[in-house]
């Protein structure tokens, strides 16, 4: 249960996480044309094709204590993310963003132009096109896609075993306990899991479907 | 209010290229942009309102220079108090009839209306008879109903300038009539100087006092007409009808 609660702490705020930057990220690459674009949006898609091990080394290299990152927080501030479940909401935000922004920069660039240079006529500034009229034309897109993310937040598990590491009600979330119960030959508690994380995944990649469909 | 514009812009593609060059003046309150599409009638509207940049030219309402390029001055669209009906209307599909039309007054960050601004609302509402559909969304309405609901959004900013590009090439003919009459009487009542575009004889012929013919991103002509009265066109179009009938 301890790991139950856990796991949707940490997906809640790396996907909270992830919704913000992934908004903001979608929007400017819907919005630019310049030469660069496909390199930035094939760098943030690079976490969804990534071995998660990969990333989560990666993160480990620059979050470490002797990491660039992390030396510097440890040294200034006293922070390490290593073998926290902070480090877990990190690398769970990491993996679910590509989701978010893939979603919702196709949300975007599904918006009419006109639409927004008639709101643009009418003396609207840039962040109110953003608020008042590009978010609520895209939100079935930004909706879908986060579900998505807090799915795939949940179920992370190879970059969060590297950062986090498998702490029993510490950083121990859903997949590591499935992994541990499984190790141990508890089958009951691994079927248990499995299911729960299995309806949850099931129910949420439903109603995201049910949202893009009506979007089309 | 005299408008001055002077644009030249050219456009690459690798299918073909296209040079605009336009230079026009107009002192009346109602200036048609004619020709067949293709030549660089919309473009026009779109570099009057600011949403594309010319390449080097001048554009002046009355004594305010909206965009100099031999001076550096290129006024944002949010600044320039234009109002402008696109097309395809543009109406902001997720908010009803009324919340389209108060789109223009509402302030930053303040989602209250002055008295005034909803006095006005309500009033440019009456006046092009869409009060009875204030709270409907705009995929709710008729073409005309849309069209009107655009003008309505335009005009209660009361912008400098008006722009209509081709308004009524969406509806049918009976309704076109009806409308082109409307609009005539609105422009007699707001007092702001339009400029339309349109490839259909009979907006010219009803509407313009200054007319303005595109032939492939130049102008051809500029006439200065003694406005026709609405039977001419009628007519005219009367006989076509019966001749096809």
């Amino acid at each position: 249960m301890e790991s139950l609660y856990l796991t949707l702490k940490v997906a809640a705020m790396a996907t909270l996480a992830a919704f913000h930057l992934g908004i903001l990220l979608a929007y400017l690459l819907a919005h630019s044309s310049l030469p660069g674009k496909k390199f930035v949006e094939a760098f943030l898609t690079l976490p969804m094709v990534l071995p998660p091990t990969v990333l989560g080394y990666y993160l480990v290299v620059f979050l470490g204590r002797n990491g660039w990152v992390g030396k510097w927080l440890y040294e200034n501030f006293g922070i390490s993310l290593m073998f926290t479940w902070q480090g877990a909401v990190l690398a769970a935000a990491l993996v679910s963003l590509p989701l978010i922004v893939k979603s919702s920069c196709a949300a975007f660039q599904d918006v009419d132009k006109t639409i927004e240079n008639a709101a643009r006529t009418l003396g609207a500034s840039e962040v109110g096109i953003f608020f008042r009229i590009s978010v609520p034309l895209a939100w079935r897109g930004i909706l879908a896609g986060t579900l998505l993310a807090f799915a795939r937040a949940m179920g992370e598990f190879g970059a969060t075993l590297m950062i986090a590491g498998n702490l029993p009600g510490k950083t121990q979330t859903l997949s590591m306990a499935v992994y541990d119960a499984v190790q141990a030959g508890n089958d009951n508690l691994a079927g248990f899991l499995v299911m729960v994380i299995s309806v949850v995944g099931m129910s949420i990649l439903v109603l995201s479907g049910i949202l893009l469909e009506k979007r089309s | 209010m005299s408008i001055q514009v002077r644009l030249q812009k050219t456009l690459r593609s690798k299918k073909r290229s296209f040079e605009m060059n336009i230079d026009f003046q107009s002192d009346d309150s109602f200036t048609v942009l004619f020709g067949p599409s293709g030549t660089g009638k919309s473009m026009t509207l779109q570099m009057i309102a600011g949403l594309q940049k010319p390449d080097q030219g001048f554009i002046a309402v009355g004594d305010r220079i909206l965009f100099d390029s031999s001076s550096g001055i290129n006024q944002r669209p949010q600044q320039r108090s234009i109002g402008y009906v696109f097309q395809d209307f543009a109406l902001f599909p997720h908010l009803s009839v009324e919340k389209n039309v108060a789109f223009g007054l509402r302030k930053k960050w303040n989602p209250f209306l002055h008295t005034r601004d909803r006095l006005r609302i309500a009033k440019v509402l009456v006046m092009l008879e869409i009060e009875s559909v204030a709270a409907a969304r705009p995929a709710e309405l008729s073409g005309g109903q849309q069209q009107r609901v655009a003008l309505a959004r335009a005009l209660v900013t009361q912008p400098d300038l008006l722009l209509l590009d081709e308004p009524f090439s969406s509806l049918d003919r009976p309704l076109q009539e009806k409308l082109r009459r409307q609009l005539d009487d609105i422009h007699a009542c707001f007092h702001i100087p339009v400029v339309m575009v349109t490839h259909d004889t009979c907006d010219v012929r009803a509407l313009g006092k200054t007319v303005v013919t595109y032939h492939n991103g130049r102008i051809s002509t500029i006439q200065k007409k003694q406005k026709l009265n609405h039977k001419t066109c009628e007519t005219r179009k009367l006989q076509f009808y019966t001749a096809h009938a």
